[in-house]
């Protein structure tokens, strides 16, 4: 069997987590030092998606596209979107305007890439309550219906590692699927 | 003017009581002044005045510190000069302290005779009687209580040495041994100062020891001053007490010394003292640090606990004591005892010259200490002052007993600063007291006999206690001496004594026991009055700073002794109290002590600082990480110089593995190839290097450079564009394999982020290469997709070619593919990985022409050279050797032979070259030859030469050859010679005979030809001649000269004919050529018509005259025909 690998990349702006998503996701680690991301940040971890005994090992290669933040004076490099399968687009619960920027980040990545799949990420969901967790989940579940190919909407915590792999495992069995 | 405001402040805010009491009764103050002018000694008053006017009368003060020595006559001149109008004009403040003390004075004088009796009996002896007396003697103690009471202020807590430097029984001590009259006096004065002094100094001391315990301690910890003082100080002063009061409990004493008074007072005081201990304990135990150690170290408690028992037999206990009680207590009191003697015994000089100190003291250092005296205690004991005494002593007591925690801190200065006044008056009241003694020439007696009993006790008083002191003596022998001491002082005085005594009737003995019956009484009493535990502490407060500087002074190892075991625990105690008051007195020090201890013992500093040096280090780093390699920067160069310098070895070890394994490897690689080149130089590269280098402009070193650092291709990935995943990669076996998804990933981002970037709007540029150390990623970019190869050196301009050919042979053959890429491997087609095999060049071949090559190649060709040469030279040599023995043997034949024979040897081969005459030599030579070696091949060349016959003689033969064939009928020849031949003429008859002639000719020697053409038969010597310019025969000559030819011929059918014919010289030479000719062949026509075979024939033209023809002869001669018989041989 040949070997599969698959761009894909984090999107959001500054200070959502994204850099300690893809941490908790292939170093199982977590620091509460902010560092800016400078630029691109690659990372690789081989996903096997197995599912049940009986199933054959069905590796993919995640080449994770760490990409710097948006912030108000700097947008997301287009380029480095290129040729992306997958996105997790991440927000932070804490701040009402990474979620309002979703959508921005959203029409970007489909713009250049029409057949890449999405998941959103509530990040840093440890911060806040389980109601509003839920809440926030539900009111962003909109995206899936305005988009097909949001896979889905999850309340993320890289701290906690809550829903990290999960996200990641759904993203990378949907991108194997051709839209 | 500082003490009349501070005395008056006092009075009023120290003690509301006296204040009014002072003022109030300035009657009775002007009488006690009076009484006091009566009484007092003018340098008493004098001094008085000195001090209290101290300020406004500087030069006193001088001339007080100038005449030390001398203070007495000055202090006596002074006081007649100034003491008057001083006291007038000071009178105002003087008034008011000294009215104030009076007032003390008498109301004690009031009190005394029943509070304390004994002290009256004690100090002024048999002046009971007297009234005066008797009024003032009392106060003496109180007032010496009393002036020990209000001085402490000074004393509890100054450190100033001087002002107190001479306490006042030192003083009074003097005072009234100057003033006293009669040596009786004195000596009883002195007496009973020494006993008093050693009673209350030797009690004094031993707490004043404990004390300075305490004192040390408050000093170190000032916060603690007011609780320490408030709770430890009375309970001190209760310990003190207790050997002053012991006395009491001796009454049946008969005549018992002085000495043995205190000393049993030491011992007897157990009851006091246990009972109040439990109240000292609670502090002491709360307080170990500091409070442990006056209760543990005062020897009174232990010796008076232990003895206790014992206290009926008032002698016993001293030595049962002594020799009973704990070592540690004796020493304490032999150097209190000594102390008390110390201060006894220096004679009056010196004591005045403490007072003379003291004067000078009293204005300055009095005023010094002023801010430092503010001990509740001392106020709290200062208190009953103006009041009666009973009451706040009682107070006292009872807070002490009641263990009050705390005084009311009272308003502390003005009160002190009373004190120094007051202290001064009763300083003067003392005096006048022994002046009043002095005037008194009865109380003298009565001291006398007081004395006497002593006196006549006294061998044994002294004995006793030397008898005593044995014991004792083991464990006080400072006692002893002490005791001693005071005996030899008493000497003098003892010898009057006891002549005073003599002349003492027994009446008065009887008498004198009778008041020293008295005496004892009022001494117990005064015991038991004393048992109020302030009155004897406030005299004794002010002491115990003298008492202590004596101490320190006389025995400084005992008061070592005494604070080293609790010293750490003091500075402990104090550092748990307050950190940052201990580190600021020691703050101070510290560098110095550091230095001081460096200078001293490096090596033990070292040693306590070593192990913490390393961890210091890393402090600083993190407080401050610049710091330490600012510090250590600039010295790091010539530290490791130095460390190169002396182990140079250690530092190679420490640097090679970051230095050896990167650059000597390098270089070491680099000049191997280098040294690799150079020695091709001459190899068809090297030269094409050279023509290179020429052609490119570059030096050859520079080309040899390149070649020696070899491209090797480490990678190879065909990246696609977008994603950045990878399609295809190449990756040679290396020791190092490249994550190639996160390489292509970031080399796709770095793509990305030039063309974003860096590159000018518009402008499509790319990123072509990316350079690191000696490697570089070369950037092939097409369409979807780029090649990036990953090599080591500088690859050369072929090989980038060949990157480029193959991708743009991707990009043609699979676009689509390339364009389609999303990640799966299995869609890239396998022919691409294939084509990228081939971007990488073989690696090179290893042609290690190593010079050994090189020189087998030499050595081969130096070999194929000299083999052969030496092969041919041994050959030759063989040759030469077998050439020279077929020579030898050849020698032989050389006589026979023309030339030399000679060998010629090749191998097995022998040419043998040579002329020889004859065939016989000829194998001869070869037989011989092949005689000396018979396997070898013989080429004879040698030549069978026939040398030509002497011509002479060949004629001569040929003459007598041709004369003997003459003979003959039918032969007529003539022969001519010429050398080598023979021409034969003539005929002969038949045919037979030709063939003779010819033989016998040709066997001739030096006959080679024999020309036998005119040697014909007969009929063939006929000729045929012709007309001229005809050939046409005719009949007659047919007939006569044809016939026979044919007859001959028909005879000798085997015979050939040459017909020859000839023309005159005449005419063209065309023309004779034809004639001679036709002339010929007319005779061979004739002769075939008559049946001769034209085969037999032969027609020859010879235009010219025939041989033997002369031009001169007839022409005719020459037109004919002749004949010549043709051999076949010819």
């Amino acid at each position: 069997m040949g070997k599969i690998s698959k761009k894909i990349c984090l999107i959001g702006d500054f200070s959502v987590g994204k850099t300690s998503l893809i941490r908790r996701f292939v170093d199982d680690q977590f620091s509460d030092e902010y560092l800016s991301t400078v630029g691109v940040k690659l990372s690789r971890k081989v996903v096997n998606l197995k599912q049940g005994e009986k199933e054959e090992e069905k590796l993919v290669e995640l080449l994770i596209w760490d990409i710097e933040g948006q912030t108000q004076f700097k947008s997301i490099a287009p380029a480095y979107l290129q040729g992306a399968k997958g996105a997790i687009i991440v927000a932070d619960v804490k701040r009402q305007e990474t979620m309002e920027h979703l959508r921005d980040h959203l029409d970007l990545f489909f713009k250049i890439n029409p057949k890449g799949w999405v998941i959103i990420a509530l990040n840093k969901s440890d911060l806040i309550s389980e109601e509003k967790v839920l809440q926030l989940s539900h009111s962003n579940n909109q995206f899936q219906a305005d988009y097909p190919q949001v896979i889905a909407t999850y309340a993320t915590s890289a701290k906690t590692g809550k829903d990290v792999n999960d996200l990641f495992h759904e993203l990378a069995a949907s991108m194997l699927v051709a839209v | 003017m500082m003490f009349k405001q501070n005395s008056t402040s006092g009075n009023s805010n120290g003690n509301g009581a006296d204040r009014p009491r002072g003022s109030g009764d300035a009657e009775k103050r002007t009488q006690a002044w009076d009484a006091l002018l009566d009484f007092w000694a003018e340098p008493d008053r004098e001094e008085l005045t000195e001090k209290s006017t101290e300020e406004p009368l500087e030069p006193k003060k001088t001339r007080g510190n100038d005449l030390k020595n001398d203070r007495l006559e000055t202090s006596e001149g002074k006081s007649s000069d100034l003491a008057q109008p001083n006291l007038d004009s000071e009178l105002d403040p003087e008034g008011l302290t000294l009215g104030l003390t009076f007032d003390d004075l008498e109301q004690l004088l009031g009190q005394t005779p029943q509070d304390s009796p004994q002290f009256d009996s004690l100090l002024s002896g048999d002046r009971l009687p007297e009234d005066s007396e008797e009024d003032i003697s009392p106060p003496i103690s109180t007032w010496a209580q009393k002036i020990t009471k209000f001085q402490p202020s000074p004393s509890d807590r100054t450190e100033t040495p001087s002002f107190y430097d001479d306490d006042w029984p030192s003083l009074v001590d003097t005072e009234l041994d100057t003033e006293l009259d009669t040596k009786l006096d004195t000596k009883l004065d002195t007496k009973l100062d020494t006993k008093l002094d050693t009673k209350l100094d030797t009690k004094l001391d031993t707490e004043l020891d404990t004390e300075l315990d305490t004192k040390l301690d408050t000093k170190l910890d000032t916060e603690l001053d007011t609780e320490l003082d408030t709770e430890n100080l009375p309970a001190l002063f209760e310990s003190l007490i207790e050997p002053a009061v012991s006395p009491s409990q001796t009454p049946q004493i008969e005549t018992p010394s002085l000495v043995e008074e205190i000393e049993e007072s030491q011992t007897i005081a157990p009851p006091v003292s246990s009972s109040l201990e439990p109240q000292k304990t609670p502090p002491g135990k709360q307080n170990s640090a500091t409070e442990p150690v006056k209760l543990d170290n005062p020897p009174m408690v232990h010796s008076t606990t232990n003895p206790s028992d014992t206290n009926p037999a008032p002698d016993m206990p001293v030595s049962a004591l002594s020799s009973s009680s704990p070592e540690k207590v004796t020493p304490q009191t032999n150097e209190k005892s000594e102390k008390s003697a110390d201060r006894k015994n220096p004679p009056p000089p010196p004591s005045r010259q403490s007072k003379g100190d003291r004067q000078r003291q009293n204005g300055s250092g009095g005023r010094k200490t002023k801010p430092k005296t503010s001990s509740p205690a001392s106020s709290g004991l200062f208190k009953p002052r103006g009041e009666e005494l009973d009451d706040p002593l009682k107070d006292l007591r009872d807070f002490l007993l009641t263990e009050s925690p705390k005084l009311e801190a009272p308003k502390i200065p003005e009160e002190e600063e009373i004190d120094i006044p007051n202290l001064i008056t009763f300083e003067n009241s003392l005096k006048r007291l022994h002046e009043l003694e002095q005037s008194a020439p009865t109380t003298a007696k009565p001291q006398k006999a007081q004395t006497q009993p002593k006196a006549q006790t006294q061998p044994k008083a002294q004995t006793q206690p030397k008898a005593q002191t044995p014991p004792k003596s083991q464990t006080q022998p400072k006692a002893q001496t002490q005791l001693s001491k005071t005996k030899i002082d008493l000497k003098p005085m003892l010898g009057e004594l006891e002549t005073a005594a003599k002349s003492l009737s027994e009446e008065e003995m009887m008498r004198l026991h009778g008041t020293i019956e008295e005496l004892e009484d009022k001494l117990s009493a005064l015991e038991d009055r004393v048992d109020e535990p302030t009155e004897v502490i406030n005299p004794l407060v002010p002491l115990m700073v003298q008492l202590l500087k004596m101490k320190v002074g006389v025995s400084q190892e005992a008061v070592m002794e005494v604070m080293i075991p609790i010293i750490d625990e003091v500075i402990q105690k104090r550092t748990q109290q307050n950190r940052g008051a201990m580190s600021a007195a020691i703050a101070d020090l510290i560098p110095e002590a550091i230095a001081k201890e460096i200078q001293k013992s490096p090596q033990e500093i070292a040693k306590a600082l070593g192990p913490e040096m390393a961890s210091a280090i890393c402090e600083q780093i993190k407080v401050d990480k610049d710091a330490i390699s600012a510090a250590i920067g600039p010295e790091m160069g010539r530290a490791i110089k130095q460390q190169i310098e002396v182990e140079k070895d250690a530092m190679v070890d420490a640097l090679y593995p970051v230095i050896g394994s990167t650059v000597s490897k390098y270089m070491v690689e680099v000049v191997s190839a280098i040294n690799e080149k150079v020695e091709t130089t001459l190899s068809p590269e090297g030269v094409i290097r050279k023509i290179r280098a020429k052609l490119q402009g570059v030096s050859e070193a520079e080309l040899i450079l390149q070649e020696s650092m070899p491209v090797t291709v480490q990678a190879i990935f065909l990246i696609h564009k977008a994603s950045g995943l990878v399609i295809s990669e190449i990756q040679p076996a290396l020791e190092q394999r490249l994550e190639s998804n996160m390489l292509a990933g970031m080399l796709t981002a770095i793509r990305s982020f030039v063309n974003d970037c860096i590159a000018q709007s518009g402008e499509i540029a790319e990123l072509n290469e990316i350079e690191y150390g000696d490697s570089r990623i070369i950037l092939e970019v097409a369409g979807y997709c780029y090649l990036a190869v990953a090599v080591k050196g500088d690859p050369p301009q072929p090989f980038v070619k060949h990157l480029r050919r193959t991708l743009g042979q991707i990009v043609q053959k699979h676009g689509r593919e390339m364009e389609e890429f999303e990640g799966d491997s299995e869609t890239v087609p396998t022919a691409i990985p294939a084509l990228l095999e081939k971007i990488i060049p073989p690696p090179p071949s290893e042609k290690k022409s190593s010079p050994t090559a090189l020189l087998s190649l030499l050595g081969a060709i130096v070999l194929l050279v000299i083999l052969p040469w030496g092969y041919f030279q041994v050959r030759g040599y063989l040759n030469q050797r077998m050439e020279t023995r077929i020579e030898d043997a050849l020698v032989d034949l050389e006589a026979s032979s023309y030339t030399e024979l000679e060998p010629i040897v090749r191998g097995k081969k022998v040419t043998l070259t040579g002329r020889v005459p004859s065939m016989e030599i000829k194998n001869n030579a070869m037989t011989m030859v092949q005689g000396i070696n018979p396997k070898l091949e013989v080429d004879n060349q040698i030549a069978v030469v026939q040398v030509p016959p002497d011509p002479a003689w060949v004629a001569t033969s040929i003459e007598l050859v041709t004369s003997l064939l003459n003979r003959e009928r039918d032969i007529d020849i003539t022969a001519a010679y010429s050398p080598g031949k023979v021409i034969l003429r003539g005929g002969v008859a038949k045919l037979e005979d030709y063939s003779t002639i010819i033989n016998a000719f040709q066997k001739l020697p030096g006959i080679d030809t024999v020309d036998r053409s005119q040697l014909l038969p007969e009929v063939l010597q006929k000729r045929l001649y012709f007309e001229e310019a005809s050939s046409r025969l005719t009949s007659e000559e047919i007939s006569s000269t044809l016939v026979p030819i044919q007859r001959f011929l028909n005879e000798y059918p085997e015979l050939r004919l040459k017909i020859i014919g000839h023309a005159d010289p005449t005419g063209q030479s065309e023309n004779n050529q034809v004639l001679s000719s036709e002339r010929a062949i007319a005779v061979r026509r004739e002769l075939e018509r008559r049946g001769i075979g034209a085969e037999r024939l032969e027609a020859i033209s010879v235009p010219e005259a025939p041989p033997d023809v002369a031009a001169e002869q007839p022409l005719k001669w020459s037109r004919c025909v002749r004949f010549e018989l043709a051999f076949s041989d010819e």
